[in-house]
C-alpha cells in the first residue's frame, strides 16, 4: 500500500519539483508567497495538517490495541501454540499417545496438565474468586516446556507442590491478598481444600491469571469422593509448542492442527484449539477493526479539513486576484500560474503531513488510552503503546496526497481566471464554452450515477446504492435549470437527494443490510451536500432589519460557495455527533425495557461451576426467593453462514419452571403458528425440534443462507456424535443481555449435549422488597463452593450500556477534533475576510458606522455561518437517526424508540456556537480597530 | 458667515520604519457653509491627505481641526464617527461601493448608520437614486453597473443623509468625460442647495468650476482663492 501511495505522492510532486528545478520565476513566486506572511502560512499549514493527524491517530489506535492484545500471546500462552482439550482426564494417556506417535512435525515440545474449575477464598473467607482453576502439572516439565524457561512463567515457581501445597498465579494472589506461607481454601467437587501457598507464578506463559497449581492426583481424589456422578470430571489439556519462539511459531499451526484433527479429531470429548494463531489473528483483527472505526468516524473530520483547505486556497486566490490577473496579462501561462500555486501548496502540505503525523501520534495516544479503559480495563490486558513506522508513513502520505490533490484541483481552477475581470476587480463573467462543457459533464455524471446506483442496488453494495442515485439526481441540476428557474431546480433536486439519503435504508433495505461505517460517511456527505445546496439556494430569502444583522449576513449570503464550504465543515461533523448522541441516549433508555423483556419476571442469574454446580433446591431454600428456573447450559456447534461453518453458540434447556415467575422472555418476532410469546415457549418446551434464538443468533450473516435468522427458519445443530439436527425457529428474542443464546426444551438440550449436559445456570425470582444487589452478593458468598457468579438481570445490560455510552462519548470526543477544525477554519476565514474587505471596512467607517457596529457585524457573520451549519448538521443527524430507528431493520428484532438527546443536542449546538463567536472575536476586533483612512489608502 | 470647519497649523507625518515624510505642514483653512472648494496639486503632494485629515478620517500630528466648534481630533472615535454620519458625506475615486449590496442598499447605509428606521431609509435612498437618475437600477449590484452608474450611486450615498459637507476625492478620476460632467452637475446642484462640497481633482477644468480653489504643493497650501486667480 505504501508503495502505491508513495508512487502517487511522487506523481503529484513531480511537476512541483520540475518547476522548482527549471522555472526560477515560478519557484520564486511560489516560495516567496509562503514566506511573505508567515502567520497565514502557519494557519494554512495548521488547516492542512489535520487530515494527517486524524489518519495517524486512527492508525495509532489500531497499532496499540493490536500490540496490547498480541502481548496476550506472551502473557497467557508463551510457548503454547495448540491445545488438545480432553474432556475426561482419565483418557489423556491414550490421546497423548495418538498425538505424539509418530512425532508431530513442526513441534518442539508437548506437555500435559489436568485441571478443573474451582472457587477459592482467603483463609478468613473475606476475599474470594469464584472463577479459578485447579491445575496439576509437573513443574520441571512446565519450566522446560518449549525450550525457553523464561517464557513459561515457572522460572521462580520452585518444585511441584505436594499434598496441601499450592503455587498460585500472581494475579490470583493479589485478588486474595495472600503471599507465600499464607493459607487459602479451594472449592471443587463439593469439597473444601485447605492449601498453603508455596510459590507465586508470574503471569507469563503457563502461569495464567487465576490458576492454582496443586499436587498431581488431588483432583482425581476429589472427584472420586464427590457424590455427583453426572458432573464434569477433571479434564486434561495436551499443550503443544511449535518450533520457533513465542511470536514466530504459528506459521505451521494450520498444518499441525489438520494433522491433530486427523489423529484424534474424531474422538468423543476431544477439542483442538489453535490458540496462539487465533490470539494473534484476533489481535490483528481487533486492532484493525477499532482503527477502521476511528478512521471512518475521523473521515468526517478529514473531509472538514479538505473543505477548509479548499476555502483557504479560494480566499488566497481572491486576495491575489489582481496579482494573478497581472501575471496572466504579462504573459504567464495558466499552467504556470497553477504550478506556482502548486509549489506554494506543496510547502504547506509537506510541512502539514509531517506535523500532522506527529500531532496524530499524540492524539492517538489520548484516544487509545481512553478506548483501552473502556474496553479492556479489568480484562488483564497490558496497555502497550505502539506506533508502527509504516503507519506513520501511510498516514503522512495519505495526508500529503489529500492536501496536494486539493491544491492541484484548486490551483487549476484558480488559473482559469478572466484577466480583465481580475485586473478590474469584477466578477468572472463565465464562459460559453464552460457552460457547454458543464452540460456534457452533467450528462456523463447522470449516466455514471445511474450505473453506480443500479450496481449498488443489484449487487447490494450500500455505498453505491446510496451515492449513485444521489449523483444522478444532482447532475440533473444544470439540465433542469435550462427548463425551470435555477433556484427552483436546485432546491427541488437537492430536496429529492435529501429524501433519498434518509429513506434509502427503508426503500432499499436489502442493499443497505450490510451497512458499515463507510456507508454512514457516504450518507453524511450526501445529506450535508443536499442540505447545504438548499440552504445556499434559499439564503437570499433571509431578511433582517437590524443594520448589524444586514452587514453581518451580506457576505455569507453573497459568497455562497465559500459559505457552503464552511457550512459543510460544520454540518458534517455536527451531523455525526448528533447521530451518535441520539443512539447513545436511545441505547441508554432502552436498557430498562430490554432487561424487562428478557427477564421473564426473574431477578437474578446464577452461573455456577459445571464440576459442582449449585442445585435448584439450594437456591430455592434461600430467604426471599420466590421461584427458581434451572437451565441446562451448553455451547453446541451450529452450522453458520452461507458456507455452513460450524460455530459454537449458547443453548439453554428449560423446563416449565421458566414460567414460574409469571412471564416468559419477550419475543421480537415469532412464527405465525403461535398466538403469543408464551404459546411459542410452550411449544418449544413440548417439541424437541423447535428452538427460540436470540436477536443476534450466530452474529451478522450467520443465519441460513448468510442472512439474519428469522422465525420459521430452519437451523442446523451438531449433536455430541457429530450428527446433524434440524431445528425450526419458533421465535426470535427481543433482547438477550445475559447471553442465553437460544432456548430449547430441557430434554432436547440434554440429548443434544449428552455428557456435557449440566444444569449450571439458574434464574431466580425474588420477593419485591428485596435489595437485589445485596442478595446477589450474599448468594455469591454462600455459593462459593459451587463457584457461583450471581448477577442481577440488569447488571450486564447496565455494564454494556455504560461501555457503549463511554464509547459513544469517545467517538464524539474524537469528532470534536473535526469541530475544532471547523471553528479554527471559521476563525482563519474571518481573519482573511478582514484583510480582504479592508476597503469595505474603511468605507463603512468613513460613512459613519461605529467600530462596535463593524465588530458586531463580523461576529454576527461568524455566528450566522456556524449556526446555519450546526442546525443543518443537527437536523440531519436527528432525521437520519429517527428514520433508521423508526423504519429500518438494521437493529434486528430490537425495537428502539427514538429519543430526543436534549442535553447532548444543547451541548453540540451551544458549545461550538460560543466557540465560533470567540474565534471570530480577534478578527472582528481587528476589523473594528481599522482606521478608515489607513484602510482606504491601503486598498487604493 | 461663520465657518463650519476650521483647520489651524495642521501637520501630518507618515512614518514607515525609520523614514518620516511630512505630508502636511502649517495648514490653515476655513470652510464655510455652501462653499464649493476644489483642491488641486500634483500627485503625491498631500491633496487626499488634506481631505482625510480635515474630515477626521485620518489622525493629525499637530494643530486643530474644528467642526461646529468642536475639535475633531480631540473627540473619541465614537463621537467622531457619529459626527461623520451626521455632518459629512464621502465620494471616492474608486466608488467604494459594497459589492454584496444593491444600489439602494448601498445608498441607504449612511441613514442606517445614523439610526434612521429601515423603511424610511429605504424610501429616502430610493428618492436620492431617482435624483441621480438611477431609480431603475436600485436593485442592481455594483458589478452589474457601469463606472458612471457606480459613481452616481456613491454620490447618492454621500448625499442621502443631507450632510453639511461633501468630501469628494477625485470622483471623476475613473470616468469618461460624459459621466464626469454628469457627476459634476449633481455636485453643483447639491452645492446650490447649501451643502458645502470639497472636491479633490487633477482636472483643471473641474478645479475652475468651484467657487474657491486650494493649491497644495509639498504638503502646504500655496494658493487659496478664486479659481480664476489661481496660477497655472
Amino acid at each position: 500500500m505504501n508503495a502505491v501511495l508513495a508512487a502517487l505522492a511522487a506523481l503529484v510532486l513531480l511537476p512541483v519539483l520540475f518547476t522548482i528545478a527549471t522555472k526560477p520565476n515560478l519557484r520564486r513566486l511560489g516560495l516567496r508567497n509562503v514566506t511573505r506572511r508567515p502567520t497565514e502560512a502557519l494557519l494554512v499549514t495548521g488547516g492542512a495538517m489535520l487530515a494527517a493527524a486524524i489518519i495517524t491517530s486512527s492508525f495509532v489506535v489500531g497499532d496499540t490495541l493490536s500490540s496490547s492484545l498480541r502481548d496476550e500471546a506472551r502473557t497467557d500462552l508463551g510457548p503454547i501454540d495448540l491445545v488438545v482439550a480432553v474432556a475426561d482426564a482419565s483418557n489423556v494417556s491414550h490421546v497423548r499417545a495418538a498425538v505424539t506417535t509418530p512425532p508431530l512435525e513442526g513441534t518442539d515440545d508437548i506437555a500435559v496438565w489436568t485441571w478443573s474449575r474451582a472457587a477459592v477464598s482467603s483463609a478468613d473467607g473475606k476475599l474470594a474468586e469464584p472463577r479459578a482453576e485447579l491445575i496439576e502439572v509437573d513443574f520441571d516439565a512446565a519450566r522446560s516446556f518449549g525450550g525457553d524457561p523464561s517464557a513459561t512463567g515457572f522460572v521462580e515457581a520452585g518444585e511441584t507442590p505436594e499434598a496441601g501445597e499450592v503455587a498460585v498465579s500472581a494475579e490470583l494472589a493479589k485478588t486474595l491478598a495472600v503471599s507465600v506461607g499464607d493459607q487459602i481454601v479451594a472449592y471443587a467437587y463439593g469439597a473444601e481444600l485447605d492449601l498453603t501457598v508455596t510459590a507465586l507464578v508470574e503471569r507469563l506463559g503457563l502461569g495464567g491469571r487465576n490458576r492454582m497449581f496443586i499436587a498431581p492426583g488431588t483432583l482425581a481424589e476429589m472427584a472420586a469422593a464427590s457424590s455427583g456422578t453426572e458432573l464434569e470430571p477433571p479434564a486434561a489439556e495436551i499443550l503443544i509448542s511449535n518450533d520457533g519462539s513465542v511470536f514466530d511459531s504459528t506459521a505451521n499451526s494450520g498444518a499441525i492442527r489438520d494433522e491433530l484433527e486427523r489423529r484424534v479429531g474424531d474422538r468423543v470429548g476431544i477439542e483442538i484449539y489453535n490458540v496462539k494463531a487465533d490470539t494473534l489473528l484476533e489481535a490483528e483483527e481487533d486492532g484493525a477493526g477499532l482503527a477502521s472505526v476511528f478512521s471512518g468516524i475521523g473521515s468526517f473530520s478529514v473531509i472538514a479539513g479538505i473543505l477548509l483547505l479548499v476555502n483557504l486556497f479560494v480566499m488566497l486566490s481572491e486576495e491575489r486576484k489582481k496579482e494573478l490577473g497581472l501575471l496572466r496579462a504579462v504573459g504567464v501561462k495558466r499552467q504556470h500560474l497553477s504550478l506556482a500555486f502548486q509549489v506554494e501548496g506543496a510547502c504547506y502540505t509537506l510541512a502539514a503531513s509531517v506535523l500532522g503525523a506527529a500531532v496524530g501520534v499524540g492524539l492517538g495516544w489520548i484516544v487509545v488510552r481512553l478506548a483501552f479503559s473502556i474496553f479492556l480495563d479489568g480484562d488483564g490486558v497490558r496497555f502497550l503503546f505502539a506506533v508502527e513506522p509504516r503507519s506513520i508513513l501511510t498516514a503522512g502520505l495519505i495526508g500529503f496526497l489529500i492536501g496536494q490533490v486539493t491544491v492541484l484541483v484548486t490551483s487549476t481552477r484558480i488559473s482559469r481566471l478572466n484577466v480583465i475581470a481580475s485586473l478590474r476587480d469584477l466578477p468572472d463573467p463565465g464562459r460559453r464554452r464552460g457552460r457547454a462543457r458543464n452540460m456534457v459533464v452533467a450528462c456523463l455524471a447522470l449516466a455514471g450515477g445511474l450505473a453506480l446506483g443500479y450496481l449498488g442496488l443489484s449487487q447490494e453494495q450500500p455505498q453505491l446504492a446510496l451515492a449513485g442515485p444521489a449523483v444522478a439526481l444532482l447532475s440533473l441540476i444544470p439540465l433542469v435549470s435550462r427548463l425551470v428557474p435555477a433556484q427552483l431546480a436546485t432546491v427541488a433536486i437537492a430536496f429529492a437527494v435529501l429524501v433519498w439519503g434518509v429513506a434509502v435504508f427503508v426503500v432499499a433495505e436489502e442493499a443497505m443490510n450490510s451497512a458499515s461505517i463507510s456507508v454512514f460517511v457516504v450518507q453524511g456527505v450526501v445529506l450535508v451536500l443536499a442540505a447545504v445546496l438548499i440552504a445556499s439556494s434559499i439564503a437570499d430569502r433571509i431578511r433582517v432589519r437590524s443594520v448589524v444583522g444586514r452587514l453581518g449576513l451580506a457576505y455569507p449570503l453573497a459568497r455562497r460557495v465559500r459559505t457552503g464550504l464552511l457550512l459543510g465543515m460544520y454540518a458534517l461533523v455536527v451531523f455525526t455527533m448528533v447521530f451518535l448522541s441520539t443512539f447513545k441516549v436511545v441505547a441508554s433508555n432502552s436498557t430498562e425495557q430490554s432487561v424487562k423483556q428478557m427477564a421473564a419476571g426473574f431477578d437474578l442469574v446464577v452461573d455456577s461451576s459445571r464440576s459442582f454446580p449449585a442445585t435448584t433446591e439450594q437456591l430455592g431454600d434461600r430467604p426471599g426467593v420466590v421461584a427458581v428456573a434451572p437451565l441446562i447450559r451448553g455451547f453446541p456447534e451450529f452450522l453458520s453462514g452461507p458456507d455452513n461453518e460450524p460455530e459454537r453458540w449458547g443453548v439453554v434447556g428449560f423446563t416449565d419452571e421458566l414460567f414460574a415467575a409469571g412471564e416468559v422472555p419477550s419475543l421480537g418476532s415469532r412464527s405465525t403458528l403461535y398466538p403469543d410469546d408464551r404459546a411459542a415457549f410452550e411449544a418449544v418446551s413440548a417439541d424437541p425440534s423447535l428452538i427460540i434464538v436470540n436477536d443476534y443468533f450466530l452474529g451478522d450473516g450467520g443465519g441460513p443462507g448468510g442472512e439474519r435468522t428469522d422465525a420459521d427458519d430452519v437451523v442446523t445443530v451438531l449433536d455430541a456424535d457429530g450428527g446433524q439436527l434440524e431445528l425450526r425457529v419458533a421465535g426470535v428474542l427481543a433482547s438477550d443481555f445475559i447471553f442465553q443464546g437460544s432456548y430449547m426444551s430441557a430434554a432436547a438440550t440434554a440429548e443434544l449435549l449428552a455428557d456435557e449436559s449440566v444444569v449450571s445456570r439458574h434464574l431466580v425470582a425474588m420477593e419485591d422488597a428485596v435489595d437485589l444487589d445485596g442478595s446477589a452478593a450474599e448468594f455469591q458468598g454462600a455459593l462459593l463452593a459451587n463457584g457461583a457468579i450471581v448477577q442481577t438481570m440488569s447488571e450486564d445490560a447496565e455494564q454494556e450500556t455504560a461501555d457503549d455510552s463511554a464509547f459513544f462519548n469517545l467517538l464524539t470526543g474524537y469528532l470534536a477534533v473535526g469541530l475544532v477544525i471547523g471553528i479554527a477554519g471559521l476563525g482563519v476565514v474571518m481573519v482573511r475576510a478582514v484583510r480582504e474587505r479592508r476597503k469595505e471596512i474603511g468605507t463603512l467607517r468613513a460613512i459613519g458606522f461605529s467600530s462596535s457596529t463593524v465588530r458586531r457585524a463580523f461576529i454576527v457573520e461568524a455566528v450566522f455561518v456556524a449556526l446555519q451549519g450546526i442546525l443543518i448538521g443537527a437536523g440531519l443527524g436527528l432525521l437520519s437517526a429517527w428514520c433508521l430507528l423508526s423504519f429500518s431493520k438494521t437493529f434486528g428484532e430490537q425495537t428502539l424508540p427514538f429519543v430526543m438527546p436534549w442535553l447532548s443536542l444543547a451541548l453540540v449546538i451551544v458549545a461550538p456556537l460560543a466557540a465560533s463567536a470567540v474565534a471570530a472575536m480577534i478578527p472582528a476586533s481587528q476589523a473594528a480597530a481599522t482606521r478608515p483612512a489607513v484602510a482606504l489608502r491601503a486598498s487604493n | 458667515m461663520q465657518p463650519i470647519l476650521t483647520a489651524r497649523s495642521v501637520r501630518k507625518v507618515y512614518r514607515t520604519g525609520l523614514q518620516e515624510v511630512e505630508a502636511l505642514r502649517c495648514i490653515d483653512v476655513d470652510l464655510r457653509p455652501g462653499e464649493f472648494v476644489t483642491i488641486m496639486g500634483p500627485s503625491g503632494h498631500g491633496k487626499t491627505t488634506l481631505l482625510n485629515c480635515l474630515s477626521g478620517l485620518d489622525e493629525i500630528d499637530e494643530g486643530t481641526v474644528t467642526l461646529d466648534g468642536q475639535d475633531v481630533h480631540r473627540q473619541s472615535d465614537a463621537k467622531r464617527t457619529a459626527q461623520r454620519a451626521d455632518r459629512m458625506g464621502f465620494v471616492f475615486q474608486n466608488f467604494n461601493l459594497l459589492p454584496v449590496f444593491s444600489a439602494v442598499e448601498n445608498a441607504e447605509l449612511p441613514l442606517l448608520a445614523k439610526g434612521t428606521r429601515p423603511k424610511e431609509a429605504r424610501s429616502q435612498a430610493l428618492a436620492m437614486l431617482g435624483r441621480v437618475g438611477l431609480e431603475h437600477r436600485a436593485r442592481h449590484r455594483p458589478a452589474e453597473m457601469s463606472g458612471g452608474e457606480q459613481q452616481r450611486v456613491a454620490i447618492a450615498r454621500a448625499l442621502v443623509a443631507r450632510p453639511a459637507i461633501v468630501w469628494a476625492d477625485e470622483p471623476t478620476g475613473n470616468l469618461d468625460s460624459h459621466n464626469a460632467a454628469e457627476i459634476l452637475r449633481v455636485l453643483h446642484e447639491v452645492n446650490a442647495e447649501g451643502q458645502a462640497v470639497v472636491l479633490v481633482t487633477h482636472d483643471r477644468a473641474i478645479g475652475l468650476s468651484g467657487q474657491r480653489m486650494l493649491l497644495v504643493r509639498d504638503g502646504r497650501i500655496t494658493f487659496d482663492g478664486r479659481p480664476s486667480d489661481a496660477p497655472r
